[in-house]
């Protein structure tokens, strides 16, 4: 039988929607199948008048449908038109449940029921997922809604907004002005929400605009109202309209159920496709942000391509003069397939990417030429990229009181993975030793292959823990005297608050840790007592290498999420005995944190009074994530007198937002973490920057760069600290000293400072850059007149809460 | 690149009061007792005042101490740059009361009705708060921390709405002048204080009574089985202690917070004040001479 159609398109986004006027263009048969009642639903929900931006703003735009830079309202209202015009066969409200393939076809089924039948079906769902539904007793009613289309719909109802994530709270502001409105939270606060509308949400909490429930949930649901379960016991909420915001179940799921394989384990994981966007299923394509693509541009070029293939009239893809850009400065001329030829045949990690992978690496990287004695990069630098050896070679200095001493690393070979997988300064200085042509690949790309191409993910482990080993062991022994410590060596990954060593257990390893933290401790007493404090390339467990101890001495836990290298003890005792020379220089290594550990232990005696308080801040610091932070704001509340300053230098210093807030941290042991940035050692929030706006400085702050920003909430959802607040920008003023020094003593009120320049919204992602764009001394510190506030380095704080926090 | 470093750069949660080890402290104490030993020292022709040489060097450098205090303020919004606040402040409470003994000195310990004595009328008050603020800033830190234990505002406030609702269904199983004592406790706006519970307490009070009123009233209920089982009565009058117990903790936030930084309502438009005062005085002084 011959399917209804040829293409059937499913979601109508940027990607869908450009891939079916293309095919309304070509004249072949098409359906484009969308979930919502209009088309584009992920642009349309953006925030009204959002300005929409067009980057990679070098990139071409290919196809039927226009974009630029612009607001919201009129992209979307050309797109409609193109729709119109090409006369786009559109099914609306057709949600697809799955998709089965026979024989030559395949069959799509809606939700409703409804089934047709096409010859290749491409997928542009795009990231949002599938809404997640409540399963309590009378979640059947009517009056239970997902979303809220129009908040001006309602006026005087009682409403209970299930759910306190963003969306969540959104509805719940948005309603509270009409409405009677209370919000019902799983959590024990509000920190699951972005900064901006937790803030919000407290306002209106606080003058009795929205009644919050936490630590509840919803037991069951009646005619007139919901009853929930709080730490008070149960209470009834009536309510007219009962709109539960539970988030959204990933589309992976539903990929998988279509018989499409992803490479890793890793949420993060993008399906492999081909160069022409097919999947593991033949006929079956994706395209967009559901293929790792996240901008609107890239979707629509990407809809147009494939059709055209598919119509038999392919054209080169929008990339290729950004491609021959890359490379124009190290291969002048040569044509970009040639370039990607070379690059496979000369840099082992890229040689199993499939060609759409190449081309977006690609993309990212930096390709350069160096004369014999140029530095690549220096010790002690920031910086977080792998550098791949094409040709050529370069010498590695690791002490820079011994400069003959380099280790020589030659073509086919990468240098730099340490500082970027511990994230890290860079432990070692690199200059070309011959002249070289590099390739740098950029912390976000090397992600992205990691989460897709499980080879890469490999050979960066297995080169990072050969040479860690050789670095922290013997450094200047050659490395043929490590191969059997080497073998011996596996990497495994640590939960925080995972046990890597336990006190009294025999000793069966010798332990390095790659990346993350750990404390070291022993019981004393009944009472667990944090002797020290482990930082990422951290020598442990050595105890009974250079004497006959049995047993550990100390438990050791990881404090973040932490990768470690176990070298089995059999091959260690037996190398040292070995090779005498070696033994000298392990243990050398082994004395340096030897000495730091019994300074610390001498300290620290006594498990109560101050040293047990040092050790209760300690454990809360770490329970928060301070363990994988470079520089952390702390303040002691028993000093704070809530002034405010440290916001108010803040707000001064950067345009008249803060980036600070005292009221969303978390407190404990009379410490405070404000919200603010820690400028992590490996940077959640850069990850999945569609147009890699944050950086990190050689200096080590990470900034975002606000020039490149397009406001997609993505670092602001990775952050794990919540510390990223999307703010519409404008000018904001200041009123003058005398106005402001009368309102801290309540007798005058700073008019609202932000002057509403009425251009198009312009959200973009704000965070502490350390004061990097002012100075480049945190103005918060500076500013606090009690002595409360510090940044500081997490080690340092913690080396003073050891030996100089009670005098 | 400290800041990064594992070696700290700055002393670590230092109160303003032991900055760099109360070096201003020292600073202060030396320049009264060099004004105080110069007082001495003098052999003025008629009483000591502020005509004499001595007083003249004394007023001078009152002067400059006035502005230089004033000038805080303005030093405190200028965000940015190096320098730490903390030591100013610092300085600014120790040269503060050493002012209050060079301006003394400077008057010669003599009191009239005039312009000249109200500078230093003025002087003192503006002094005095500012011992009451350091004290403030000293002491209240540490209540309001304790009486926190970790709570904020919010998490305090969403606790008590839920605690009120919960206090008002529960009521609703009972007679209705029950019923009603209960509802009026537990009205939305209780937890809002103002000024004059800052000196007396006096809304607090009532809000407190109120509720230990309704307690002892819910529980005669207890005594009179007829109207209700003890399984309505007792968690109505749990739910009542606990809220009486949360607003107590609320207003002790409340008030903490008040004292600690009201005291600037009266600091600096005195201040302000003093300047003009001190500007007529010196006006005056020349224009009479
Ligand atoms: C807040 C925000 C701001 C952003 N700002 C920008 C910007 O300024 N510039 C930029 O270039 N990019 C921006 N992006 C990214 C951009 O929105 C996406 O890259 C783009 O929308 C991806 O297009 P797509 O076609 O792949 O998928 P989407 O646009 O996500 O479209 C998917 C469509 O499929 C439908 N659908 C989903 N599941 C089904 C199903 N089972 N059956 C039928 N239909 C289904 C959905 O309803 C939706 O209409 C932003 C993203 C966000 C969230
Ligand atoms: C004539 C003498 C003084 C003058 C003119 C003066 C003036 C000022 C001014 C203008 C401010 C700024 C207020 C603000 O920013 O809100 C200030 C703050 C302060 N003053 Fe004084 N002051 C004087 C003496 C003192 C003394 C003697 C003390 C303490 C013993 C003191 C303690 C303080 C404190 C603690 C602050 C900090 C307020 C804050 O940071 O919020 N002052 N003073
Ligand atoms: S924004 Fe968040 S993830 Fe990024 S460095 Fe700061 S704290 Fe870490
Ligand atoms: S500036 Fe210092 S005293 Fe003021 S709120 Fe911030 S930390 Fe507290």
């Amino acid at each position: 039988m011959t399917p209804q159609f040829s293409i059937a398109i499913v979601g109508s986004g940027p990607g869908g929607l450009s891939a079916a006027a293309t095919a309304a263009r070509y004249g072949l048969s098409h359906v484009l199948l969308e979930r919502t009642d209009h088309l584009c639903d992920t642009v349309y929900r953006y925030q009204k008048g959002k300005k929409v931006m067009a980057h990679p703003m070098r990139l071409p735009l290919l196809g039927e449908m226009p974009f630029e830079q612009g607001a919201r309202e009129t992209i979307l209202a050309n797109w409609q038109r193109v729709a119109v015009e090409h006369a786009v066969n559109v099914r609306l409200a057709s949600e697809v449940n799955s998709i089965a393939k026979t024989d030559d076809d395949f069959t799509v089924t809606m939700a409703d029921g409804a089934a047709i039948s096409a010859a290749h079906v491409i997928l542009a769902i795009g990231l949002q997922g599938n809404i997640r539904r409540l399963t309590v007793p009378g979640a059947e009613k009517p009056h239970v809604k997902y979303q809220l289309d129009d908040p001006d719909d309602y006026r005087d109802k009682r409403i209970v907004v299930i759910g306190a994530g963003d969306a969540g709270l959104e509805n719940a502001l948005a309603l509270c002005g009409n409405n009677d409105v209370s919000v019902v939270n799983r959590q024990p606060d509000l920190s699951r929400a972005k900064p901006a509308n937790v803030s919000d949400t407290d306002r209106a909490i606080r003058s009795g605009r929205i009644r919050a429930f936490h630590n509840a949930s919803p037991l069951r649901i009646d005619d007139e109202g919901v009853t929930i379960d709080t730490p008070n016991g149960e209470v009834r909420l009536p309510a007219d309209i009962i709109i539960a915001r539970l988030g959204a179940i990933p589309p992976r799921k539903f990929l998988e159920s279509c018989g499409i394989k992803f490479p890793s384990k890793d949420p993060a994981a993008i399906p492999e496709l081909s160069e022409s966007y097919e999947s593991n299923v033949p006929g079956l394509y994706i395209i967009g942000a559901l293929g790792g693509y996240t901008l609107i541009k890239q979707a629509i070029n990407q809809g147009h391509e494939l059709v055209r293939r598919l119509a038999g009239d392919p054209t080169p893809p929008a990339d290729a003069p950004l491609l021959q850009n890359v490379c124009a400065d190290a291969f002048p001329g040569k044509p970009v397939n040639l370039v990607l030829q070379y690059l496979r045949d000369h840099v082992p990690i890229l040689a199993g990417l499939t060609s759409l992978q190449l081309r977006e690496t690609l993309l990212d990287c930096t390709l350069a030429r160096f004369g014999k004695g140029d530095t690549v990069f220096s010790r002690g630098d920031y910086t977080s990229s792998l550098w791949n050896i094409a040709e050529g070679a370069v010498s590695v200095e690791l002490d820079p009181a011994r400069p003959d001493n380099v280790i020589e690393v030659g073509a086919g070979e990468f240098v730099g993975e340490l500082g970027l997988l511990s994230g890290r300064r860079r432990n070692a200085t690199v200059t070309a030793a011959a002249p070289s042509i590099m390739v740098e690949i950029p912390l976000r790309a090397v992600r992205r292959l990691q989460t897709s191409v499980a080879e890469v993910q490999q050979e960066l482990d297995r080169v990072a823990v050969r040479r860690l080993i050789h670095t922290t062991l013997g450094p200047d022994r050659p490395i043929a005297e490590l191969e059997d410590i080497i073998a011996g060596a596996t990497l495994r990954t640590y939960r925080a608050g995972a046990c890597i060593i336990k006190e009294g257990e025999t000793i069966a390893a010798l332990y390095i840790l790659r990346s993350g933290s750990a404390t070291v401790a022993r019981s004393e007493a009944g009472r667990e007592n944090v002797l020290n404090f482990l930082g990422a390339g951290s020598l442990f467990g050595e105890r009974g290498f250079l004497d006959d101890h049995a047993v550990r001495a100390a438990t050791i836990t990881a404090t973040v999420a932490s990768d470690v290298i176990c070298i089995d003890a059999a091959p260690v005792r037996d190398t040292l005995a070995r090779t005498p020379a070696l033994r000298a220089a392990f243990s050398r290594a082994v004395q340096t944190q030897l000495a730091q550990s019994l300074r610390a232990t001498v300290t620290q005696t006594q498990s109560t009074g101050p040293a047990g308080k040092a050790a209760a801040i300690s454990d809360f610091l770490l329970s928060k994530g301070v363990g994988e932070a470079t520089n952390v704001f702390i303040i002691d509340e028993t000093i704070c007198t809530r002034c405010g300053n440290c916001e108010q230098a803040c707000a001064a210093t950067h345009g008249g937002i803060s980036r600070v807030s005292r009221e969303l941290g978390a407190s404990a042991e009379q410490i405070l973490i404000p919200l603010a940035c820690r400028h992590c050692e490996t940077p959640h929030c850069m990850a999945n920057c569609p147009v890699d706006a944050i950086s990190r400085t050689p200096t080590g702050e990470v900034i975002i760069n606000q020039q490149t920003c397009i406001g997609c909430e993505k670092c602001a959802e990775d952050c794990p600290y919540d510390v990223i607040s999307m703010v519409d920008i404008g000018a904001r003023k200041r009123p003058n000293w005398l106005v402001r020094m009368l309102a801290t003593v309540g007798l005058a009120r700073p008019a609202d400072a932000r002057i509403d320049t009425g251009a198009e919204h312009e959200k973009k992602a704000l965070k502490c850059d350390l004061c990097s764009s002012a100075g480049g001394i945190p103005a918060c510190v500076t500013a606090c007149p009690t002595g409360a506030a510090v940044r500081i380095a997490p080690e340092a704080y913690m080396t003073w809460l050891r030996e100089g926090s009670n005098p | 690149m400290t800041r990064f470093s594992s070696a700290a750069a700055l002393p670590i949660h230092r109160s303003f009061l032991v900055w760099r080890n109360g070096i201003y402290a020292k600073a202060a104490l030396l320049l009264t007792a060099s004004c105080i030993l110069l007082y001495a020292l003098q052999h003025p022709t008629g009483p000591a005042n502020g005509g004499t040489a001595v007083g003249y060097f004394l007023g001078t450098l009152a002067a400059i101490l006035v502005l230089w205090l004033a000038w805080f303020g303005i030093r405190r919004r200028r965000y940015g740059g190096a320098g730490q606040l903390e030591g100013l402040l610092s300085a600014h409470v120790y040269f503060g009361i050493a002012l209050m003994i060079v301006a003394t000195l400077h008057a010669g310990f003599r009191l009239h009705w005039n312009v000249h004595s109200l500078t230093l009328v003025l002087l003192s008050l503006v002094v005095a708060s500012g011992m009451f603020g350091s004290y403030a800033f000293w002491r209240y830190p540490q209540l309001m921390t304790q009486n926190r234990a970790s709570a904020t505002l919010t998490s305090m406030t969403a606790e008590l709405a839920t605690l009120d609702l919960r206090c008002r269904q529960l009521a609703l199983l009972f007679p209705d002048d029950i019923m009603s004592l209960v509802h009026e406790t537990v009205a939305p706006g209780t937890a809002h204080f103002g000024m004059a519970d800052l000196v007396w307490g006096r809304r607090h009070n009532q809000v407190h009574r109120n509720n230990l009123a309704a307690i002892a009233r819910v529980q005669t209920q207890l005594a009179d089985r007829q109207a209700a089982t003890p399984s309505e009565v007792l968690p109505l009058v749990q739910s009542l202690t606990q809220r009486l117990i949360l607003m107590e903790r609320m207003y002790r936030d409340w008030r903490y917070r008040a004292l600690m930084l009201q005291w600037r309502a009266i600091h600096v438009p005195l201040t302000i004040g003093l300047i003009v005062a001190l500007a007529i005085h010196v006006i005056v002084v020349f224009y009479d001479w």
